[in-house]
Formats: C-alpha cells, sequence, structure tokens
C-alpha cells in the first residue's frame, strides 16, 4: 500500500468556477452579494424592500434560489428589475455553475450592472460551504428564530460579513433577546457587522440601505481604480 | 443535506487522481473537516457509503480527521483552537480575534495499491 499526499479542496471546482466569477465581477465594479437565511426569515422582503429604495438610476439584478417554485422571482420581477430564479430541483444550495448559468439566462452584460443580489436556498448549513464568488455572504437571522442560532449554526456566521436581525418590528411580540442574539455572533466571529432592520417599520431599513451604498461605492472605486493601473 | 454532493465532488477528485495509475487500486481517501466548514461527519460517511456502493470505488474507506477552528488573539497575538464556541483568549481573555482558518475541507492523503507481486 502506498500513500499518496494529495491536499486538494474538495471543492476545488466550484472554487475555481467562483474565482473566475469574482474577478468578472470586480474588474466591472459589480457589487455581489449573497443573501443565506433559514426559510422564511425575510430574505425575499428586504428584497423586495431595497430594490424599490434604491434610486431609480441603479443597475440591478436579482437572482433567486428556489427548490421549487419561482414564487419568490415573481414577487421581486414586480419592482421591476431583471430577476432570474434558479430552481435547483432538490439540491439545499446555490453553486458556481448555477450563478453562471443564471447570468447567461439574464442576459445582461456585467459591464452594465452595479449590484446583484443573489438569494439563497432557504438554508442556514449548505449554502456556507460553496462560495458564488460574492463580495460579501449575509446572514439574515428574524426575532422569531432563537438567539443561539449562531451557536447552533455557527459556520453561515463565521463565513458572513454582515448580520441582519431581521424583523426587529416584532421585537415588542416576542420573547427575542437581541442583545445576546449579537453577543453569540460575535462570539464566533468578533469582527461582524451586525445591522437591525425591519422591512416593515418606517425607516427600518435606513441603516442597511446605508451600509449597502457604501459597498456599492467602494466598489465601484476598486473598478475605476484597478482599470487605471492597468 | 448538501453531504451527498461532497461525497460525489470527493469521489471526482479520487477518479482524476487515479487515471495517471490505471492499475492501481484506491482504498482509502483521507479527508480533513474543518469545524467550521458546516459539514456534518456522519452525513458524510452516510453520503459516501451510498455513493460508491456497486461503483468502481465499491469499498473504498473515507477517513475522517475533523480539526478544530485557529484563532488569533487581536490584543496580545496569541493563537488558540477554538475548542468551544465561547472559547476567548486563554492567555489574556479578550473576545477580540481572527479567525486564522476554520473552514477546511480537504482530501488530504490517498491509499492506493499499486498491484505489485510481492509487496
Ligand atoms: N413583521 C415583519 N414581517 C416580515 C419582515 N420581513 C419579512 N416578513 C414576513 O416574513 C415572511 C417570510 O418572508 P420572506 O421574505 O418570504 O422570507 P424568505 O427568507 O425569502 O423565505 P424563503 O425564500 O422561503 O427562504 C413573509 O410573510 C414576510 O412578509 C419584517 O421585517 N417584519
Ligand atoms: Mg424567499
Ligand atoms: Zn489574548
Amino acid at each position: 500500500m502506498e500513500k499518496l499526499e494529495i491536499k486538494t479542496k474538495v471543492l476545488s471546482e466550484n472554487q475555481r468556477i467562483a474565482e473566475e466569477l469574482r474577478e468578472k465581477f470586480r474588474a466591472n465594479g459589480v457589487l455581489v452579494l449573497n443573501f443565506i437565511s433559514s426559510p422564511g426569515s425575510g430574505k425575499t422582503e428586504l428584497l423586495e424592500r431595497t430594490l424599490c429604495a434604491l434610486p431609480p438610476t441603479t443597475r440591478v439584478a436579482v437572482l433567486t434560489g428556489d427548490i421549487q417554485t419561482d414564487n419568490d422571482a415573481k414577487r421581486i420581477a414586480r419592482a421591476g428589475f431583471p430577476v432570474r430564479q434558479i430552481t435547483t430541483g432538490g439540491t439545499c444550495h446555490l453553486d458556481g455553475s448555477m450563478i453562471t448559468r443564471g447570468l447567461n439566462e439574464l442576459g445582461i452584460d456585467l459591464a452594465d450592472l452595479d449590484v446583484l443580489f443573489i438569494e439563497n436556498i432557504g438554508n442556514l448549513v449548505c449554502p456556507a460551504s460553496y462560495d458564488l464568488g460574492e463580495e460579501a455572504k449575509i446572514v439574515l437571522l428574524s426575532v422569531t428564530e432563537g438567539e443561539d442560532k449562531p451557536l447552533k449554526y455557527p459556520s453561515i456566521f463565521f463565513k458572513s460579513a454582515l448580520f441582519l436581525l431581521t424583523k426587529v418590528d416584532l421585537l415588542p411580540y416576542v420573547p427575542f433577546d437581541a442583545d445576546a442574539a449579537e453577543a453569540n455572533a460575535r462570539l464566533i466571529h468578533p469582527a461582524m457587522e451586525i445591522i437591525r432592520c425591519s422591512a416593515t417599520a418606517t425607516g427600518g431599513l435606513d441603516q442597511w440601505l446605508g451600509w449597502l451604498h457604501a459597498k456599492m461605492k467602494a466598489a465601484r472605486e476598486s473598478a475605476l481604480t484597478a482599470s487605471h493601473t492597468s | 443535506m448538501h453531504e451527498l454532493s461532497i461525497a460525489q465532488s470527493i469521489l471526482e477528485i479520487v477518479e482524476t487522481e487515479m487515471k495517471s495509475r490505471p492499475k492501481a487500486r484506491v482504498m482509502v481517501v483521507g479527508v480533513r473537516i474543518g469545524a467550521m466548514a458546516a459539514v456534518d461527519a456522519e452525513s458524510l460517511r452516510f453520503g459516501f457509503d451510498a455513493s460508491v456502493k456497486g461503483t468502481e470505488f465499491d469499498g473504498l474507506k473515507l477517513e475522517l480527521r475533523i480539526t478544530e477552528a485557529e484563532r488569533q488573539c487581536l490584543m496580545c497575538d496569541h493563537r488558540y483552537m477554538m475548542l468551544a464556541l465561547e472559547s476567548n483568549c486563554p492567555e489574556c481573555g479578550s473576545h477580540d480575534a481572527i479567525p486564522l482558518g476554520g473552514d477546511e475541507l480537504d482530501i488530504e492523503y490517498l491509499e492506493v495499491d499499486d498491484g505489485k507481486a510481492g509487496d
């Protein structure tokens, strides 16, 4: 018997596709965000409201993953922006090749885009393993879930840049300890950014929209710098 | 349950690696799973055994090594393993730390029987 040391990432093929996508997104100054949560934490609602709140000149597209239906795409399409549903037919996560396909189906030139939102499948575990070429993963947790979720699903909190605590308009009605939820997330990921938001309360998305605008600006500027220096 | 897709990705890599050794038979594949990799060892074993059954890899053994996430303290630079989720720096007690890893999912080795007589 001979032992061969090989040291290969199991998901190296997905990683290769994701790096390729990331390079293209960055070169074109497209901010790509990958939204991950349990089913029903409010991903689609947040996207619908965010799309309506963006300046009308923003060039934005959405890819939304679902195991079976295209309901989420229909909801988002009402905002009038290009959207494509990726139906995985059973798979519990999106992967890089699905994003490549989704982009082809959208038929948009990346040079004509400022932001791409990706709504992942409602699942806190599996999407954590698959890089989609995004600039940042964003994990959503609603106040109707448990504040110990970050400890139960550490991987996604470990890998996400931003934690959106959603549905905070319901805080008066549910026994949810928001400070404990944040403290738990910081145990896993001390430098994590955390924003409390509500898609339904007036002004409930302001802080999130501020974060988004800052990231869009940064993506645009770094693409400009890169094109000037190369 | 993405462990089935992961099992299949492992087998694809094994298959590619073995192309250059058509006479050899692979007996063991060693995989490292970081504590933050979002991969459940038991589900992976289950998915792996189901995936090899009845294929050319029937009987291939999966050896798993689970490794803890490592962190570096931002206050005192001490490096430590995040053994419990609640762990803070054992030197200075600070919570502020940057991750040094933890989401690894790597094939580390293969054990192959190269079929040479007298081995
Ligand atoms: N009160 C309140 N309800 C919300 C908020 N955000 C979302 N909801 C409601 O929560 C339910 C689920 O929201 P969705 O946006 O469909 O959740 P999702 O994460 O897209 O769900 P999946 O795509 O199935 O994983 C809907 O009935 C929303 O109207 C919020 O900020 N406050
Ligand atoms: Mg949805
Ligand atoms: Zn320390």
